[in-house]
Parts: C-alpha cells; sequence; structure tokens
C-alpha cells in the first residue's frame, strides 16, 4: 500500500509534510522515536527542494510517497521540472567547516544520511526522484 | 508555527522557544538570539522545554553563533529539551558543541559557575 500527499512548494507547508508523514508511519505501526526521526529526514529533503530546486515558488509542487516493501519504509520525493540535486552523491562539509564558515546551512542533508540507510537520487526529463530508504 | 517569549531573571536573559522550529520558522529564533547579542545580553538562557520539534534550520541558528559565544565570551547555555529534540542535537554530536541542560536550575546555576 502506498501513501500519497502532493504539497506546494512553499516552506509553510512543511508542518502539513510533517503531519502526513507521522500520521503514516503510525498506520503503518511504526514506532514513535523512529517515526519522529524518519519525519524529521523526509522534511530535509523537503524543505531542500522547495527552496534549492523551486525557490519556494508556490505554484510548484512535490509528491512525497510513502510504503512499506519488506521490512523497510520507503520515502519518495518528486518534483517537477527543475533542475534537481544528486543527494546521494552530495559530499556535506563537516560540522567543524560549517561553524568556522558561520553558515547556518549545511546540516540537513547529513542528518538525512544519518537517520537512514539509503539516500538515492533519480534525475529523468521533467521530473527527479529523492528516494529514502530505512529498515524498521 | 514557534513562539518566541523574551524575559529578564536576575541579570541572565532567557529565550523561550514554544512550538516547531523548521525551514520555515527558524528565521524568528535567529532574529530573537541576535537581538540578545545586540543587546550586549551576557548571560543568556534558551527555554527549549515547550519546544516539540527542531530541524537542521533550528541546529544552523545555534551553530552559527557559537564562533561569537566563544569571542565575546558569552553565557550561553540551552536547557530543558524533550528527548526527541535532545536526539536531533545528538545526530551529528552537535550535543557536545552547545552546552545543553537539563532544567532551569542548572542553566541558572551554569551561567553562574562561568562568572565566578
Amino acid at each position: 500500500m502506498e501513501f500519497r500527499h502532493k504539497v506546494s512548494c512553499s516552506t509553510s507547508r512543511l508542518e502539513e509534510v510533517r503531519r502526513f508523514v507521522l500520521q503514516t508511519l503510525n498506520s503503518l505501526q511504526i514506532p514513535e522515536e523512529t517515526a519522529h526521526f524518519l519525519m524529521l529526514a523526509v522534511d530535509e529533503v523537503c524543505a531542500n527542494v522547495m527552496i534549492h530546486s523551486h525557490g519556494c515558488q508556490e505554484n510548484d509542487f512535490i509528491v512525497l510517497s510513502i510504503s512499506k516493501k519488506g521490512d523497510a519504509v520507503v520515502f519518495e520525493i518528486e518534483d517537477f521540472n527543475a533542475e534537481g540535486f544528486d543527494i546521494a552523491g552530495y559530499d556535506a562539509p563537516s560540522v567543524k567547516q560549517i561553524i568556522n564558515t558561520g553558515r547556518k546551512g549545511g546540516l540537513g542533508l547529513k542528518l538525512v544520511k544519518e537517520i537512514m540507510d539509503g539516500v538515492e537520487y533519480e534525475s529523468l526529463p521533467s521530473r527527479n526522484i529523492y528516494r529514502l530508504f530505512k529498515s524498521v | 508555527m514557534v513562539e518566541i517569549r523574551k524575559s529578564l531573571e536576575d541579570e541572565k536573559y532567557i529565550i523561550e522557544v514554544i512550538g516547531e522550529v523548521d525551514a520555515s520558522s527558524s528565521i524568528h529564533l535567529d532574529t530573537a538570539i541576535e537581538e540578545a547579542f545586540s543587546e550586549g545580553r551576557e548571560k543568556i538562557m534558551v527555554d527549549l522545554t515547550r519546544l516539540t520539534y527542531i530541524s537542521s534550520a533550528g541546529l544552523g541558528v545555534f551553530m552559527s553563533y557559537l564562533q561569537e559565544i566563544k569571542t565575546k565570551n558569552i553565557g550561553f547555555v540551552l536547557f530543558g529539551p524533550d528527548p526527541k529534540v535532545k536526539g536531533t542535537f545528538s545526530i551529528l554530536g552537535l550535543d557536545q558543541l552547545v552546552t545543553i541542560v537539563d532544567n532551569q536550575d542548572q542553566a541558572k546555576a551554569f551561567l553562574d559557575g562561568i562568572s565566578a
């Protein structure tokens, strides 16, 4: 069974994304604490796509799908007609580098990679798919 | 949605963060800390007791002030995070870079200790 949610590319909609993730994981009987951190990872990827690929354009949207395959939960975040970002190949700066430069960004994808068991990026002609896996 | 409340107690400046800090709302936390610094506050406690969620945007706000805290010798402590919020700091080891204590009394003691 797959759960899908379409949301506008506005960071004000992230709260709605998180509610959807939590409700879905609850229905899949994922323990609350695990669900919280999976929600965090999905929030991070959605925020990145909304901000960096779509400039928070409210007319653009992303589609989030959640499914359980065997003992893994799979999250797919799909966006359309935008330049994607290879989250799997991205080599994030170290925490030390981030602090030394006083920058506020850069921690999100590090969190995603720590929380998830697998991260994939697929770029297709008119859409990009960000896929996150976690064994539960 | 986040709500920020500011107060002063025994020369200690308290920033209370209520709700959820994400990419949309982290600007409010950033502004509150920036204001405290520009007002010359030297002892700052951030009350996370009623913070229910923090994403990297919020973590990044705290990390971006670490250098200034050190350079200006500002007393800066976070207190009262619930296990999920504390756990979010721990994922990348950020709980080792900023002082986080369990409650307000410990936060006060920390700030009093560094001035002794």
